[in-house]
């Protein structure tokens, strides 16, 4: 005979376990159905890029606009549907033949192509590049998209391809960072996009386009701790000789600046050009003569007496 | 110009009440679907960013530090624009990450370093249509000496609120 107070207890720890088991065996299924996608096949009636501009009848940007909202309803919807949405690519690819200058479409391409509520394919980390390259041609010196470009060619989508296409996109990649850092920005991620590309082009063995790349951002940036970055980089990429000449050129070039236009950004500065003396550069010949020198080319290799340094 | 008769009239207003029976939900639906984006460019930035900091950093620094959602208060059912501030915080100025227009996703940036690995957790979570109900989207990464930074898939905890 059970005592009474097992009695009692019984019931409710029987019906607890009962709706455990209950749930336990339940969860499985439901959760699988739930996780699939509702819908499995979308047809779209969008036109091909070519037929698209031809049916916007010359509003090209007004029907580009209307397309970006409506891939960013559909991406949206895909989540809610857990479905791929298959014609982003096309979308995007009619939206950019459009509307090339329209940046936002370039920036929000990897979000739109590579996260999905399906995992990513080598084909949209493929197209998402394609369409990138396609916006710096478009928009060459938009230094974001140059940024985005990079980073998501360099860290995001190697990890994801193959090795053959992690390789050209690592080299992409690199090249774009480096592009990004020498446009100027107030981004404050952009010192560790410098620091990327430098790293990058040294283990890819660009050794030559990485000092090109510093070069050009200690030329133009007034950053100083991109340009500490710069010249230490800098320093360990050139030999002794090399190094001495890269000095004694920046000291010339800082003392201009400071003498003629210390108020002016270097940006600005190399716009202008070396400011030559007037009253001693009047007439045909003294106009050749060093310090009349107009353009920075003609400075460095006259004036400075640093051969090449022009390019 | 001649009134419409009863008829007529009840015709209209069954036609208009349909229309906007079906219209006004799939519009509010396509609405917030549309906002989404929102998040998910979100996190995207900040992977893209966390990952090329890791490549350049040491392991212990790989990461910024850990910071709370910002902003506070996640939006309900509305766009915000934060105060003055809300993204001076190191860790999203070194992310380059902020808003300068109204917005609806709170996002909060979570790291750690244990010895020589380093991970960190990047979420957003939102309230479109304002019912108290959250959706939730993340990514995280995490990096280790002598290797490249690994960024993992997008997580959902709750797409739809």
């Amino acid at each position: 005979m059970m005592p009474r107070w097992l009695l009692e207890l019984l019931p409710p720890w029987l019906c607890a376990f009962l709706g455990i088991g209950l749930v336990a065996a339940a969860r499985g299924p439901l959760l699988q159905s739930y996780q699939q996608p509702a819908a499995h096949e979308e047809v779209s009636l969008l036109l091909s890029p070519e037929y698209s501009v031809l049916f916007s009848l010359g509003h090209r940007e007004a029907l580009a606009d209307y397309l970006f909202a409506n891939v960013l309803v559909k991406y949206g919807l895909s989540f809610r549907e857990k479905a791929r949405f298959e014609a982003t690519y096309r979308y995007l690819d009619s939206i950019t033949t459009l509307a090339p200058t329209f940046a936002r479409p370039y920036l929000y391409v990897d979000t739109l192509l590579t996260m999905r509520p399906t995992p990513a394919l080598l084909e949209d980390y493929l197209d998402t590049r394609r369409l990138h390259e396609r916006g710096l041609e478009a928009l060459p010196s938009h230094q974001e998209l140059w940024l985005v470009a990079g980073q998501f060619a360099a860290y995001l989508a190697p990890q994801r391809v193959p090795e053959p296409y992690a390789k050209e996109l690592r080299r992409k990649g690199a090249r774009d960072l480096a592009r990004a850092c020498e446009l100027v920005s107030n981004n404050a991620n952009i010192p560790y996009g410098c620091i990327a590309a430098a790293r990058l082009l040294n283990r890819e063995g660009q050794r030559e386009a990485m000092i090109r790349m510093l070069s050009r951002t200690l030329a133009v940036n007034d950053d100083p701790e991109i340009r500490k970055m710069a010249l230490g980089y800098l320093e360990q990429a050139v030999n002794e000789r090399e190094r001495d000449r890269y000095g004694r050129r920046v000291q010339a070039l800082e003392s201009v600046w400071r003498q003629q236009v210390p108020h002016v950004s270097r940006v600005m500065m190399s716009l202008l050009g070396p400011g030559p003396e007037v009253w001693k550069c009047a007439g045909l010949s003294a106009a050749l003569t060093p310090g009349c020198e107009t353009t920075w080319r003609d400075w460095t290799e006259v004036k400075a007496g640093f051969p090449g340094n022009g390019r | 110009m001649r009134s419409l008769s009863p008829v007529e009239a009840a015709l209209c207003i069954a036609i208009a009440g349909s229309v906007l029976g079906v219209g006004v939900p799939a519009f509010f639906r396509n609405l917030h679907a549309s906002r989404l984006v929102e998040s998910m460019d979100g996190l995207e930035r900040i992977a893209r960013a966390a990952a090329e900091r890791a490549a350049t950093e040491p392991v212990p620094t790989a990461y910024p530090a850990s910071v709370r959602p910002t902003p506070a208060a996640v939006p309900a059912g509305v766009a915000l624009r934060d105060p003055p501030g809300s993204w001076d915080d190191p860790t999203w100025v070194s992310l380059g990450f902020g808003f300068s227009t109204p917005h609806r996703y709170s996002f909060e940036f979570e790291s750690e370093h244990r010895g020589r690995r380093a991970r960190y957790r990047a979420s957003a979570r939102g309230d479109l249509d304002g019912d108290g109900q959250l959706s939730e989207f993340s990514v995280r990464g995490e990096t280790s000496e002598g290797r490249a930074p690994v960024t993992f898939p997008l997580e959902m905890h709750r797409e739809m609120e």
